[in-house]
């Protein structure tokens, strides 16, 4: 049961358009409205609705960290129960983890970590390690085959 | 990189939310004390540099009818073309991120997919056909069940 179906076509539409193609210009509702259809009001207003609908969670720069300097890696733990709480609270507490899902599997915490060097990273993981006892396995890009983050609305056949 | 305090002014409301209002960009020039025309001069140069990889819409894409994802760590063996394998897995509309990874410890995976599909079963789907493609067979299917954490990075 996809969770799309309460998407009108026009809110699909500017879905499509200002995930990719954000006008960086001084009146982008204006244009985003004259590709879809509606006016500049109309359409801020159905990106309003969407936002407190939830299904815009941000609109903003997305930054490559690696162009900035900055180094950034994907972490896993195998971590008991009785100490996820604890583990949880003090990766989390970590302005550099963006990310962090449990996932059913013995490696049951994945985080990612961002942080101003590689030096700063691995230092900040050791600490983690050192305060909760739980070892981290620490696996850093070696290539990058495809970061595509937007979701088409439209077409049907995307995620089938 | 060479940006000044006023750009790193723009550059964190940016890397947060715009401004909710017909005209975005001429309220992150006022807030940061220079012309519009700076800022989205400042914006469009970093796009095209690639520092900023997108400017736009985050979804949530439980909400958006994306509400199943896997991570899949795969195994590929020193004796394939990792390279070719990687290509072939990113060409799949499914899957939205492709890496090449360090293995550590005991944990020998070293190429990560993230697979989006609006059920499990197309989860599986691709992974199956994945295998089938590239003969690549050891591998961990790893679902997510709950976030513990998603923020975007704050840089400035």
């Amino acid at each position: 049961m996809p969770a799309d179906t309460s998407l009108s076509r026009a809110e699909k539409k500017i879905l499509d358009i200002i995930q990719t193609d954000f006008p960086l210009d001084s009146r982008p509702y204006a244009i985003i409205g004259k590709k879809v259809g509606l006016t500049e009001a109309e359409t801020l207003s159905k990106v309003r609705s969407l936002k407190q609908k939830g299904v815009i969670r941000r609109i903003g720069a997305n930054f490559q960290s690696g162009k900035l300097g900055w180094h950034s890696t994907l972490c896993a733990a195998c971590v008991p129960e009785d100490s996820l709480e604890k583990f949880v609270a003090e990766v989390n507490s970590h302005p550099g983890v963006t990310h962090n899902y449990l996932r059913k599997h013995k490696q049951n915490v994945w985080f990612t970590y961002i942080g101003p060097s590689k030096a700063f990273v691995r230092d900040s993981l050791h600490e983690i390690s050192r305060k909760t006892g739980i070892e981290i396995l620490n696996l850093p890009a070696k290539q990058m085959f495809k970061i595509k983050v937007d979701f088409p609305m439209e077409k049907e056949d995307a995620a089938g | 990189m060479n940006l000044s305090e006023q750009d790193k002014k723009i550059l964190r409301i940016v890397q947060a939310d715009l401004p909710d209002s017909e005209t975005p960009f001429a309220d992150i020039a006022e807030e940061a004390g220079v012309s519009e025309q700076e800022v989205l001069s400042l914006l469009a140069g970093l796009k095209a540099g690639g520092s900023i990889r997108r400017f736009g819409a985050t979804l949530r894409h439980q909400k958006a009818g994306y509400g199943f994802n896997a991570m899949v760590a795969w195994f590929v063996d020193g004796n394939k073309d990792i390279v070719a394998i990687g290509r072939t897995m990113a060409k799949r509309t499914e899957i939205t991120h492709c890496y090449e990874r360090k293995n550590c410890l005991d944990w020998p995976y070293n190429l990560y997919t993230m697979i989006h599909g609006q059920t499990k079963d197309d989860c599986q789907r691709v992974v199956e056909e994945l295998i089938a493609e590239t003969g690549v067979v050891q591998y961990e299917m790893l679902f997510s069940y709950e976030e513990l954490k998603k923020t975007s990075m704050k840089y400035f």
